[in-house]
């Protein structure tokens, strides 16, 4: 089976990373505060099922699932050790959503230089693809 | 300092990080599989559409190893959120790294045809574990209120 990355498989791969960020912003909205606990594992785990309740959770795991059949997709027509790093190009949305949908207060230069790294890793993966 | 890491959540962290890689694994050895894959292909071709494609990943779900790497996922995803109610994300993200590097590894050691050119994995891999891990930094200096570029 030919497994190269072409443009149409790395576009359902941002497709995947753009479908689980926003999922993750849905979730991050639907849970409040998220301060750390110290409940034993059974409280946190029933704490986490509970969210499940909220409009936003629904939203956000929803888009999880769809995610998902996007990544199987992904994973029918590219290599696994070319694809899941790649996963990575998610922190760029779910940076810019923090700081813009979440008003959450960002370090911009470490966001920036962060990202910057980040986005040279994927292309190396993806330079090695075309070996 | 509250939401360190103890042996405890880091364990737990490896137990999520163990389980979300051999999910990934079990879920391409499944698309793999010929059968599941050349299925998905021509049920695509046939119909034209995504409805197409979306049953033809729909029957590939019936495969035992996508079965099994799609529940090593919510496993690995549920621990995953037990880990982010214990410990700062500033500590969670780097450790997210281990990650990439662990299915790149597995893939090539399990997986037929991978190939990984490591020439360009290894640079590709460490930068992006940099880059992480610096977005990871700076959610903690968000958190301690020093902000880059401020003078706290």
């Amino acid at each position: 089976m030919h497994q190269s990355l072409t443009a149409s498989s790395f576009l359902l791969i941002c497709i995947f990373v753009t479908l689980a960020s926003v999922g993750q912003i849905f979730i991050k909205k639907s849970v409040s505060g998220g301060s750390l606990t110290r409940d034993t594992l059974g409280e946190t785990l029933k704490n986490i099922l509970c969210t499940f309740k909220h409009p936003y959770a629904i939203i956000g795991f929803g888009l999880y699932v769809v995610s998902t059949f996007v990544w199987l997709l992904v994973l029918s027509k590219v290599k696994l050790s070319v694809a899941y790093p790649m996963m990575s190009l998610s922190y760029f949305l779910v940076v810019i959503l923090s700081a813009t949908v979440l008003r959450e207060k960002v370090d911009k230069k470490c966001a920036i230089i962060g990202l910057l790294l980040i986005s040279a890793g994927v292309s190396c993966i993806g330079f090695g693809m075309g070996r | 300092l509250e939401g360190n890491l103890t042996p405890r959540s880091f364990l737990l962290l490896l137990i999520s990080i163990t389980l979300g890689s051999f999910g990934q694994i079990c879920l391409k050895a499944g698309m793999m599989t010929s059968a599941a894959g050349v299925k998905t292909d021509e049920f695509a071709r046939q119909t034209h559409s995504m409805v197409g494609t979306f049953l033809g990943i729909l029957r590939t779900m019936g495969h035992p190893f996508v079965i099994l790497g799609l529940s090593l996922y919510v496993i690995s995803t549920l621990t995953w959120l037990l880990l982010l109610s214990k410990v700062r994300l500033s500590v969670a993200y780097p450790m997210i790294s281990i990650s990439y590097v662990f299915v790149v590894i597995l893939s090539s050691l399990l997986l037929r045809g991978e190939n990984v050119a490591w020439g360009w994995a290894i640079p590709g891999l460490l930068l992006i574990s940099g880059g992480v891990s610096i977005i990871g930094f700076g959610l903690g200096r968000m958190a301690q209120g020093k902000p880059s570029g401020g003078k706290s």
